[in-house]
């Protein structure tokens, strides 16, 4: 049995395997969303059509991908 | 309170929270406002510990970072375990961004010590009101960086002794030492 066949047969009881796909889905989601607001802004969308994509505020976004944080 | 404080006191608590802030920790402690005290530009405070062998960088060697936040890895069995296919995900972003771009992407996520300011400790606070009591005992109106050290010392808290211990001195000589540098510099 490899460790890939034991997590799959572990993946809906065990909760360290369970919350470490969480943890892996949320890390996921915050590199694919830089990756696309980056692509969006170089496209020249506005901030204001890539909030309304991602559901939050322009501000928010803006923040979070404006300024100093592009590609850092 | 903070309203005594000299300018270089107030130093001593900015350079405390930004070694907090640093090390990613939550709170401010005893062991910051030491850091702190190390720091500064002001005698009554840095020459004795200088003299005792404490700086802000040895100081600095005993205090932990705080572990890294967990989840800063992506985990694939975890995530076949739940069904979702993590290389197909990874052929799929870099046919669009190129080798190797899910990998490297950066997490814009704010850390979570970042967000708010460290919170003084009930000790940190304990030794601010040290450090005023002596202050009003040596009959002196402005609160420096000497007499947070010296309230500190008073504190008797395990972490900034072991410090002192840690460099051959005592908390006596250190104190004496400030008393000496403050009613010099009076």
């Amino acid at each position: 049995m490899t460790s890939t066949d034991l997590a799959a047969s572990a993946g809906s009881d065990d909760p360290a395997v369970g919350l470490r796909a969480v943890a892996s889905l949320r890390l996921l989601a915050e590199r694919l969303e830089s990756l696309q607001v980056d692509r969006a802004r170089d496209l020249g969308w506005s901030w204001s059509e890539i909030a309304a994509e991602l559901g939050v505020s322009k501000q928010a976004v803006h923040q979070k991908h404006g300024g100093n944080a592009k590609r850092g | 309170m903070f309203e005594r404080f000299s300018e270089e006191s107030r130093a001593v608590l900015v350079e405390a929270q930004d070694l907090a802030v640093e090390l990613g920790s939550h709170y401010l402690t005893p062991m910051h406002l030491l850091y702190g005290c190390a720091q500064v530009r002001d005698e009554t405070a840095g020459r004795p510990l200088r003299d005792a062998g404490i700086t802000g960088a040895s100081i600095r060697r005993q205090l932990p970072r705080a572990t890294e936040r967990a989840g800063g890895q992506v985990d694939p069995d975890a995530l076949r375990a739940l069904g979702v296919d993590y290389d197909g995900m990874r052929a799929a972003v870099e046919k669009t961004f190129g080798p190797g771009a899910l990998e490297s992407a950066p997490d814009r996520r704010v850390p979570a010590a970042r967000r708010r300011k460290p919170r003084f400790t009930p000790e940190a606070k304990r030794a601010l009101e040290l450090t005023l009591r002596v202050t009003v005992e040596l009959h002196d109106g402005r609160i420096r960086p000497g007499h947070i050290l010296l309230g500190l010392l008073r504190l008797d808290d395990d972490y900034v002794t072991g410090v002192v211990a840690g460099a051959g001195a005592t908390v006596g000589a250190l104190s004496a030492g400030a008393l000496i540098q403050l009613s010099s510099a009076a």
